[in-house]
């Protein structure tokens, strides 16, 4: 018989992870699927993350596991007012140090599971990856082509001059 | 086959986390986004969640409380940005001509006055759209008759004069003048609920009574009013400006100000007095009892001292200086589709003052957010003395200073804009309108006027005005000292060709818009 507050996530690679009950629940998907299971001695597959994605969503969920209850709170306009003003933090900014794949796998990851709190520090910092920079500059960020036409950028850059285009 | 597939990791996330990391930048972020490639192209321009929040920014606007679909929002607010980008009229409203040429104008609302009838006033004041309705101008009228009037405690509408509306309580606060028989200056709050007048309930509130001539400034945000009652002229008089709680008589804060500097509420617990020396910024406590009233507060005791620039103009040559309260803070709940951005309002101060031989007609375009930024540093709470801020180091947001080619007519602002409505340079009927917007990512060339992108960089404290230090633009105005950023719009108006019944023509902006005042001549 195991510990009652713990269980076990298993990765699409086979991967084991014993984890808190509580910090599971971070994830809506895995939370439901708790409660539907009842107590229970049986590990939770996650057939869509692999180990190392696992390995890194669990870590940012036993970092925030104290501020879950702020984020689910009821207050629909100081939360939209957090989500205009909120910075990256600087742990968050460091735990999202990663390769490119492995961010994006780490936002599917976090989206498919549910983990609002994750998805939505992810997109923060894709975004401020793309903050200020020209498109060009967005391309080669991102490894995107230009299929635009030389006449049709033509056309855009002047349409949009505006924006202080580079 | 689609040409991106094999490459971006971005572009292969699904549709719908797309959009949530777009969400996150900026109008300039995502009008880039759309030139990188026709996938990314074609995803903001058919989110309409992008589009609105494209739209918002661009209109200087926040998304507002209704629930309303996305779509009904963002064609309303594509309608009211179009009309801005083409001074095409969203709505066209047409009243009846006042029969005397008086119009105040005041932030939130419009008063024509009906002198020759009686004693009566009309508030025009807009609707708050509600949800079924175009979300544009519409107005409601309010005729507050000489019975309604009385029985409000005013005498007579002579010697009373509108000078704040409420909206957030409905509340219109006239100010008795010393003149009426009683000789006691009152002001005179009431409630205008339901669109109808509570003759139930009014408010006064009685001050001391200054020499004359004297003017009466009064602001009403949420239970408080402030009152300024200053001396016509500026540089020769002393003002008395009061904070004081409506629902309960108490004075809460308290000057004898030396020059006729007029107080605006900055928020429930500051108050900031401007004068020509810059902005001085107190603390109150709203909670003050009526019966104790609070020292008098001196240039000495402010909080916060925000330096104007000195020009290099002594006191007395400043001939007249006004101040232009914000107009967007007061909607806050009222405005269901979309309102105003709090976070970029704007306040004008105009001086008229003789520089050297000329008179020069100088505006400073303050945006409130510098103001906060500078008060909400923890170090201004802690010092025991006040804190001075000199002009070039008043922030990132700074200020905009501007040199008027004539004197305006008149001056209005909201949200990040202000509206200055000149006077012919010669006998004619063509009135300019100038909008300047401060924001930062305004577009140019909108109304067919010029617009002006300057290099970011402050000017010296004690810079005078000085030609070779002003940018080269063949429109009113030009900035000064200060080269910060803002876009310039140019309204000819010019819209009505029944010359001889026109008196005079204005521009004023209102929470919806430019609305264009009309008066003909008497008879």
């Amino acid at each position: 018989m195991g510990d009652s507050n713990r269980l076990t996530l298993v990765a699409s690679d086979g991967g084991k992870f014993v984890v808190d009950k509580e910090v599971v629940q971070m994830s809506v998907l895995l939370k439901n699927m708790i409660e539907d299971l009842g107590e229970t001695d049986e590990s939770i597959p996650i057939p869509n993350v692999t180990s190392p994605v696992l390995t890194k969503v669990i870590e940012f969920c036993e970092n925030h596991r104290t501020d879950a209850a702020r984020t689910d709170g009821p207050n629909v306009d100081g939360d939209d007012a957090r989500m205009r003003t909120a910075v990256v933090s600087d742990w968050d900014r460091q735990f999202f140090d990663v390769d490119q794949d492995l961010m994006f796998e780490i936002i599917v990851a976090a989206n498919y599971l549910d983990i609002k709190s994750l998805v939505d520090v992810g997109c923060k910092v894709v975004a401020d990856m793309i903050k200020g920079k020209s498109p060009q500059e967005i391309r080669d960020l991102f490894d995107i082509v230009n299929d635009f036409s030389p006449e049709e950028e033509a056309a855009l850059r002047k349409e949009n001059e505006w924006a202080n285009d580079r | 086959m689609d040409v991106q597939a094999a490459g971006s990791t971005f572009l292969k996330l699904a549709i719908e986390l797309q959009v949530k990391v777009l969400q996150k930048l900026g109008l300039g972020d995502l009008t880039r986004c759309t030139r990188v490639c026709k996938q990314l192209r074609s995803l903001v321009t058919a989110a309409t969640a992008l589009q609105y929040k494209m739209e918002l920014e661009r209109a200087g606007m926040v998304d507002g409380p209704a629930e309303v679909p996305l779509p009904v929002k963002l064609e309303k607010i594509r309608a009211r940005n179009a009309a801005w980008d083409t001074a095409f009229p969203l709505h066209v409203v047409v009243q009846p001509p006042p029969r005397s040429g008086f119009v105040p104008s005041l932030p939130g609302g419009v008063f024509f006055r009906l002198g020759t009838i009686g004693d009566a006033w009309t508030l025009h004041r807009p609707a708050w759209p509600e949800v079924d309705t175009s979300g544009g101008l519409e107005d409601r009228s309010i005729s507050l008759t000489s019975h309604e009037i009385s029985t409000t405690g005013m005498s007579s509408s002579d010697q009373s004069s509108p000078c704040a509306v409420n909206p957030e309580e409905d509340l219109v606060v006239f100010v008795k003048g010393r003149s009426v028989p009683d000789g006691i200056p009152q002001c005179v709050i009431i409630s205008i609920a339901q669109n109808k007048i509570d003759t139930s309930w009014t408010s006064q509130l009685v001050f001391s009574d200054l020499e004359t001539p004297v003017m009466d400034f009064v602001q009403s945000v949420g239970d408080l009013l402030s009152w300024s009652r200053i001396n016509v002229f500026y540089s020769a008089g002393q003002g008395e400006l009061r904070v004081m709680n409506w629902q309960t008589g108490a004075i809460v804060w308290r000057s004898l100000w030396t020059t006729s500097g007029r107080c605006l509420l900055l928020d429930t617990s500051h108050v900031m007095v401007v004068d020509h020396k810059g902005l001085f910024i107190y603390e109150f406590d709203p909670h003050t009892s009526a019966s104790i009233p609070p020292d008098w507060a001196t240039e000495a005791s402010c909080l916060l001292h925000l330096e104007f620039p000195a020009f290099g103009v002594p006191d007395p040559d400043i001939m007249f200086l006004r101040t232009h309260e914000p107009g967007a803070r007061y909607f806050r709940s009222d405005r269901p589709f979309f309102r105003e951005d709090p976070d970029i309002t704007v306040l004008a101060v105009y001086f008229n003052c003789l520089y050297g031989h000329n008179m020069e007609d100088l505006i400073l375009v303050i945006p409130l957010a510098t103001i906060h930024a500078r008060l909400s540093q923890p170090q201004i709470h802690d010092q025991q003395e006040t804190v001075r801020v000199p002009w070039s180091d008043w922030g990132p947001d700074g200020t905009r200073l501007l040199r008027l080619a004539r004197q305006p007519n008149y001056i209005t602002t909201w949200g990040s804009r202000v509206a200055i409505s000149l006077a012919p340079p010669r006998s004619g009927l063509d009135r300019d309108v100038f909008i300047v917007d401060v924001r930062p990512h305004s577009r140019k060339d909108s109304f067919g006027g010029g617009a002006q992108d300057v290099p970011i960089a402050m000017g010296k404290s004690d810079a005078p005005i000085d030609a070779s230090d002003t940018m080269s633009v063949q429109s009113f105005a030009e900035t000064v000292t200060t080269r910060l950023p803002y876009r310039m719009a140019h309204i000819k108006a010019c819209l009505f060709d029944v010359p001889n019944v026109i008196q005079s023509l204005d521009g004023r902006l209102t929470h919806d818009g430019m609305v264009f005042m009309v008066s003909s001549r008497p008879g």
